[in-house]
């Protein structure tokens, strides 16, 4: 039988059977709504958690932010309305966001690159000013290209060649650590071995390149992306707007202050680590 | 019975506006069962994208609001062509359950 409307029961009791029984009925009857209270609030916090679970599918599946805002009120209606669990009612989170059907950001493959791309670039660019950084500082003008560098870059090309695929998985993992515990160990040990490779050969001098060209150009490489990315969150942004309201929900100022300190953090350590090598490298 | 089911959710909307809890109350009252909302809502957003019923949220008296679907024209005449079908199909499935297979 589906469950009827909470706000629709009606709690009364008519039956007094005198003053003890009333005292002792009066007692059952409040531990009954203390504890229908405990329960309610119980699940319409595994609830809550199971909203957040269906935006990071939908999300996933790259519906755009309307879509879901819509379809979680949605959801959210109906769970207030039958006081229903979310996971009796409509499965998992994941199954749900796919029997939705929602029609994806025609733009979401180019924006999966994007991302992997700009952060490819500032990663690599922060790396390269690092080490044009300790060349400079000890006055010497060319940078040798050892077996490690060449290494991390391609250890860092592969390891964004890999985000697509295992950030999906890990999110769905989260409420799995075991699940969790095994990705995370496998990427770890899949990382020994450019590591080892490091440190046997690392040192082996491949080439040598003029450092301060490099360095201007590692600075472009680290600073064009945070540009960018700044630009398009500034023209693009895709908010989950609740329907209800007609309102976007507005972040709390911890995620906006992280939002723009994720984006520039790359900037602010390369350019302060670099000031700092130039100002305290021993040589100088 | 999801063919029969998708029927019965049109011809739930056809007296007018109404939302996912009422859609699945008169489904239940009716006799169909406990309509799930991992059942009902996935009809209704592939409904919504055929142009066969249109959506609306209307705010509610101090609460979430409430989203309120209502049959299109294209909707009540696909609603009108699966009843028709729907008889048909219930005719001859009927007859057949009557008289049992045709002696050639």
């Amino acid at each position: 039988m589906m469950t009827s409307n909470p706000h629709d029961h009606d709690t009364s009791d008519s039956r007094t059977p005198g003053l003890g029984g009333a005292i002792a009925g009066s007692l059952d009857s409040v531990d009954d709504r203390a504890s229908g209270r405990a329960a309610e609030t119980a699940r319409d916090a595994e609830n809550a958690v199971w909203l957040d679970d269906l935006t990071v599918e939908l999300r996933l599946l790259d519906v755009s932010g309307s879509d879901i805002g819509d379809a979680v009120a949605s959801t959210r209606e109906f769970l207030a309305d039958s006081g229903a669990r979310a996971d009796e009612s409509f499965g998992s989170p994941q199954r749900y966001a796919a029997e939705l059907d929602l029609p994806a950001l025609p733009q979401s493959k180019k924006s999966i690159n994007e991302v992997l791309l700009t952060s490819g670039i500032g990663i690599i660019g922060l790396v390269v000013l690092g080490q044009t950084a300790y060349s400079l500082a000890s006055g010497d003008d060319g940078l040798d290209v050892r077996v490690w560098m060449v290494v991390s870059l391609g250890a860092t090309v592969l390891l964004l060649g890999l985000i697509p695929k295992v950030i999906p998985v890990l999110f769905r993992a989260r409420s799995r650590p075991r699940t969790a515990g095994l990705i995370v160990a496998g990427v770890t040990f899949g990382g020994f071995g450019p590591v080892l490779l490091s440190v046997w050969w690392g040192q082996a001098v491949l080439f040598n390149v003029p450092a301060l060209p490099v360095a201007i150009g590692a600075g472009i490489l680290l600073l064009a992306p945070a540009i960018w990315n700044q630009v398009r969150h500034t023209l693009g942004e895709d908010p989950i707007v609740d329907p209800g309201t007609g309102a976007e929900p507005v972040p709390p100022k911890g995620a906006r202050f992280l939002a723009g300190v994720g984006n520039w953090i790359m900037v602010v350590y390369g350019a302060v680590s670099f000031v700092l090598t130039l100002a305290l490298y021993p040589n100088t | 019975m999801r063919a029969a089911l998708s029927l019965c959710v049109l011809r739930a909307l056809a007296p007018g506006p109404t939302y996912g809890y009422a859609i699945a109350s008169t489904l239940e009252a009716a006799g169909l069962g406990a309509i799930k909302g991992g059942t009902l809502y996935p009809l209704l957003t592939r409904f919504e994208a055929a142009g066969w019923i249109a959506g609306e949220w209307r705010p509610g008296a101090g609460g979430p609001g409430r989203k309120y679907f209502s049959l299109t024209d294209d909707g009540q005449r696909e609603l009108a062509d699966q009843v028709a079908h729907w008889q048909l199909f219930s005719i001859t499935v009927h007859d057949h359950l009557q008289k049992g297979p045709v002696e050639s």
